[in-house]
């Protein structure tokens, strides 16, 4: 096109050309900044904007807990996905994955690791929330909520202070409902039941841990629009069951994860995070009681936007 | 027409010599002889007067063009040839003998390292006119001195002399007396040091990365017959760069984002066969990989201040063992004059050796520091090659050879005569910015 109008310019017929050329200026909108690239005073580019759940995950601090104090430290792969759905016009898709999450620390003076192969959510956010009434005719209520899964596949914990104990839980998943019904992934809100398998040795005998739905599980993920903002809260209570366990046991966990972007380091960003966790009858092989508190620094490869 | 014009023109001159230059055959050959004739005669102002200089004597400009020309001869000049350069600007001219004056006048000699020799660099048909405009508005002809090339320096009798030395490339011997003193009593007075060494630097990616090399350079103690000491490198390699992008950059998100770039410049360096014998024990190193950090460097980049660690390969000749040996290092060398004259160098240099089999009187793993300091300067030139003064201070402390445990001082002081030394980089590119 500026060869085209060059060349236009060059002839006669100039005025029609510059005429030309203002009408196809004022028509063509500007090119929008990327919000996400910042410049210099020397011009040099650089991100500021990034993705809490992309990238490789890599954090390491100091654990408070009822034990003391102890280092932590913690890896793993997060990834973000939106798809629009293939079956179901109108609605989207939004998943949430990490893989291979490993986390390191010391309880009562010995490491303790928990390395879970998959976690995430999925939810299925619909333009109209509608709850169909197979009357005839059918009736058609509002259904204000979003329907979403969160999960994990593979838990393996093991704490050196309790022996050759350990925990394995092969499955966990809950179904949710998000009242937010965000359009967009960083926002979610998931409020369902549970059902989980897990598989306990404790002092060299093996106990099988059932809830089948019997525990109620929160989903929460927020995130600031440039990504430097993250906070994610996940939590169950509810009665497993088990051969000898008449009644069931009520267990609980839950955690919180507020962070922080302070600095990035070739657009990687390092983060300064805090971690609360606590469990009642519900952490390591011996479903023991807890709270610990960490809070250190969080690089994440690959997250830039 | 202004100055820049006239340079302008004038420079089609030699391109027209040159290509009459490279002609071929008699016919070629008689043409050129005529054309070469034709020029001279143009050139020839024999009524043109050269005034003594005003003040100090100025020199012809290296980077300017310069004209051969018959002017009027004068008490110095009795031929009348000399080499002008003329600012039509000023309406002046600088005229300078084609020889080496002898007794105050110009004799047969040459003149050296000129820039165009005359005969190569032909006035012309445009150098003709410029003289020509020079006779018609009266311009001033001065006496002067001729050009000398970056780094080199005319004096007025036209003998040109080197003033500007680059150490870092330079075949080089020397002495020195090296004292030593061990806080067990042992050291001496009377030890010598001969040493020896070639060093090779040259310029890469545009002038961003000084490449160095260093062959066989090596220094023997002698002194006391029971401790005669060895050291010979036999190749070292390490480099400088300045980076046009940042390696590495941080921003911050407190308040405004914003943007630190971290000039990293990183580089490596690489040593193989390093011999040292003392003590009754010989270490071969083998070969040795080092990544290098400049902490900074200067622009040219010759100064440098870096921190240099890695790996190592090396052989204990006595012990028939081989030793895993990290090493890590504090370097600077620094030139401090624009002309070379003043060099230090300082650097400290830790290494630790694994693997090393049990000896007596020696630790499993031992280590080596090496603590040294020195200044050279050049007191003189011969023949353009520099004669410098060393001095250093050297300071070891090591358990690995268990005659020589602990901590060694020495001190060096002697001479050093370098060939080749070559005038700077920094000159020399300054000198081709310019042109």
């Amino acid at each position: 096109m500026a060869l085209v109008l060059a060349l236009v310019l060059a002839s006669p017929e100039e005025d029609e050309a510059r005429e030309l050329l203002a009408r196809v200026e004022a028509t063509t909108p500007p090119v929008a900044a990327d919000p996400c690239t910042a410049h210099d005073e020397r011009g040099r580019a650089f991100a500021v904007c990034f993705d809490p759940w992309r990238g490789l995950e890599l954090g390491g601090g100091a654990a408070a807990g009822t034990d003391g104090w102890t280092g932590a430290f913690e890896v793993g792969a997060r990834f973000r996905g939106e798809r629009e759905s293939r079956s179901k016009a109108d609605s989207t898709w939004f998943d949430l994955h990490r893989f291979g999450a490993f986390s390191l620390r010391g309880v009562d003076g010995l490491p303790a690791w928990r390395l879970t192969a998959w976690t995430g959510a999925f939810r299925r956010h619909v333009a109209e929330g509608v709850l169909l009434v197979p009357t005839t005719p059918p009736v058609r209520l509002p259904f204000p909520l979003d329907i979403a899964l969160a999960g994990e596949v593979l838990t393996w914990e093991r704490r050196l202070a309790e022996g050759n104990d350990y925990a394995l839980e092969p499955v966990r998943l809950a179904v949710l409902l998000d009242p937010l019904r965000a359009s967009s992934s960083r926002f979610h809100l998931g409020l369902g039941v549970l059902a989980s398998y897990r598989l306990r040795q404790v002092s060299g005998v093996v106990v099988h841990d059932v809830t089948p739905l019997t525990a109620a599980t929160l989903f929460v993920n927020v995130e600031s629009e440039e990504g430097r903002w993250a906070l994610r809260a996940s939590g169950t209570a509810g009665w497993t069951f088990g051969p000898g366990q008449a009644g069931g046991a009520f267990r609980a966990r839950g955690e919180v994860d507020g962070a922080r972007v302070l600095v990035a380091v070739n657009d990687q960003p390092v983060a300064v995070f805090v971690h609360t966790g606590a469990a009642w009858a519900d952490a390591g092989a011996r479903a023991s009681s807890e709270v610990t508190v960490t809070a250190g620094l969080r690089l994440q490869l690959w997250s830039a936007r | 027409m202004n100055g820049r014009a006239l340079r302008g023109i004038a420079r089609t001159g030699p391109s027209r010599f040159r290509g009459l230059r490279a002609a071929r055959g008699v016919k070629h050959r008689r043409a050129r002889m005529l054309s070469l004739a034709m020029w001279w005669a143009l050139a020839a102002a024999p009524e043109v007067v050269v005034s003594p200089h005003a003040g100090a004597r100025a020199s012809l400009d290296w980077d300017a063009r310069t004209w051969c020309v018959r002017l009027a001869p004068t008490k110095a000049v009795p031929s009348g040839e000399f080499r002008v350069q003329c600012d039509a600007e000023k309406k002046r001219c600088l005229a300078a003998p084609r020889t080496v004056l002898v007794d105050g006048v110009a004799g047969e000699e040459p003149l050296a390292r000129v820039r165009d020799d005359c005969w190569e660099l032909f006035t012309g048909e445009e150098g003709a006119q410029l003289l020509a405009q020079a006779k018609e508005e009266g311009w001033r002809f001065e006496e002067a001195t001729a050009e000398a090339p970056p780094g080199w320096y005319r004096d007025e009798r036209g003998r040109v002399m080197q003033v500007n030395f680059d150490l870092g490339r330079r075949v080089y011997f020397g002495g020195s007396w090296s004292p030593f003193y061990r806080p067990d009593g042992a050291g001496a007075w009377g030890r010598g040091r001969p040493e020896v060494g070639v060093s090779i630097t040259w310029m890469g990616d545009g002038g961003r990365q000084q490449h160095r090399l260093h062959f066989v350079e090596g220094a023997a103690w002698l002194g006391k017959s029971d401790d005669l000491r060895f050291e010979l490198s036999s190749a070292r390699y390490d480099s400088s760069v300045r980076r046009n992008q940042p390696p590495l950059w941080l921003t911050t998100f407190v308040g405004k984002p914003r943007r630190f770039d971290l000039d990293l410049n990183v580089t490596w360096a690489a040593e193989l066969a390093r011999f040292e014998a003392l003590g009754g024990r010989t270490f071969l190193g083998v070969a040795e990989a080092d990544v290098a950090v400049d902490l900074w460097h200067s622009v040219d980049p010759d100064s440098f201040v870096r921190v240099r660690a890695g790996p190592a390969l090396e052989l204990d000749l006595v012990e028939k063992a081989a030793y895993f040996r990290p090493a890590v290092a504090l370097e600077a060398d620094l030139t401090l004059d624009r002309d070379g004259f003043h060099h230090l160098v300082a650097s400290a240099l830790g290494e630790k050796l694994f693997w090393a089999p049990a000896v007596a009187d020696r630790p499993g793993s031992p280590q080596r520091l090496k603590l040294r300091a020195g200044y050279e300067v050049i007191l003189l030139a011969l023949n353009d090659y520099p004669l410098t003064l060393v001095l250093d201070a050297r300071a070891t402390w090591r358990d690995d050879v268990p005659t020589l445990k602990g901590w060694e001082f020495q001190a060096n002081a002697g001479l050093r005569f370098s060939l080749w030394a070559p005038a700077r980089f920094s000159a020399t590119d300054a000198a081709e910015r310019a042109r």
